[in-house]
């Protein structure tokens, strides 16, 4: 085992907690959960920000290193 | 200091308790590979990590080698910048600066911490850190006290909070509502920012639970009401914030 691994057994591990009301609190979140949630139309607007952001750092946009460059796709 | 322990009952190793990418961070910073160092200077009664983010002998201790294969690890996968969690890392600051400097691969740097950390801390980080993410939980001293168990709060943080501004990083300044401390904690956070530093990026979280010890608090013990959210968010930005998702 690589030592990288040891302590990422929750790696793939999303938390999901219904509260007494039916809200659903997401913790850890993985892309892929990401978009189940969105597939199954889960009711948060922001989930299709978030998914772009996502895909926009799979295509390679990467952070700047200064307070005088914006970056990310949250303006 | 090898042997020396304060309050937070680190000693000089830092231990990785769990590193993931996450997605659920502000947007701009997603997905960000999350480092979980274990151990805490406060004790928040409604702390999520509960004994994790107290207890600093839990986890792997801190290498450069587990460091860079974490990195190259998390890279592989998407990750655009490394963020370093608790806990509060700030107190295992002298371990993670080792690990980093012997590192010959690192991403864009984040620093998440409640911001109760030393003047001198902080100064240690200037340039070394691309993004602050700061946690600024409480509005006035006495919740500050009552909840997490620590005094001077507001001095230390806000002295922080001006401090980092000069520093070459961008800064995210974050709140997680509370129930039932709106009027004493966040409307007193946003009159502070709006006054002091009204640029800066400012991000409302609301997924509070009433986890560890706050069922013993009769306003921590609930949920936040449903639109606390949007509300604090609208709010905020009537104020002149620049509110960020």
């Amino acid at each position: 085992m690589k030592t990288a691994d040891r302590p990422s057994d929750e790696s793939n591990l999303t938390e999901l907690e219904i509260g007494p009301d039916g809200r659903i609190y997401v913790f850890g979140a993985s892309s892929e959960i990401l978009e189940l949630l969105d597939k199954i139309r889960f009711g948060d607007n922001r989930l299709g920000d978030r998914l772009q952001q996502i895909k926009s750092a799979r295509s390679g946009v990467s952070l700047p290193r200064t307070k005088t460059q914006e970056f990310g796709s949250a303006k | 200091m090898a042997g020396e322990r304060g309050e937070c009952k680190a000693d000089s190793t830092a231990r990785v308790f769990r590193h993931r990418i996450e997605v659920g961070e502000e947007i701009e910073l997603i997905p960000s590979h999350l480092f979980y160092l274990s151990g805490c200077d406060l004790r928040c009664a409604f702390c999520i990590a509960e004994e994790r983010a107290f207890n600093p002998l839990i986890g792997v201790p801190l290498t450069a080698d587990f460091l860079q294969d974490s990195i190259d690890w998390g890279s592989a996968r998407g990750a655009r910048n490394l963020q370093w969690v608790g806990g509060e890392p700030t107190i295992h600051l002298p371990a993670v600066l080792e690990a980093m400097a012997a590192c010959e691969r690192l991403p864009p740097i984040i620093w998440k911490s409640d911001f109760h950390g030393s003047k001198a801390a902080f100064e240690l980080l200037d340039g070394i850190v691309n993004i602050y993410v700061a946690d600024f939980k409480f509005g006035n001293d006495q919740c500050a006290k009552q909840i997490a168990g620590i005094a001077n709060y507001t001095q230390v943080v806000t002295r922080n909070l001006r401090l980092v501004t000069s520093h070459p990083a961008d800064l995210i300044v974050r709140h997680l509502l509370l129930p039932g401390h709106w009027e004493c904690c966040f409307r007193p956070i946003v009159r502070w920012m709006q006054t002091h530093l009204p640029e800066i990026k400012f991000s409302i979280r609301d997924g509070y639970l009433p986890r560890w010890q706050a069922h013993r608090d009769p306003k921590l013990g609930r949920y936040l009401p449903i639109g606390a959210g949007d509300d604090a968010r609208s709010f905020a930005a009537a104020a002149g914030l620049r509110v960020i998702q």
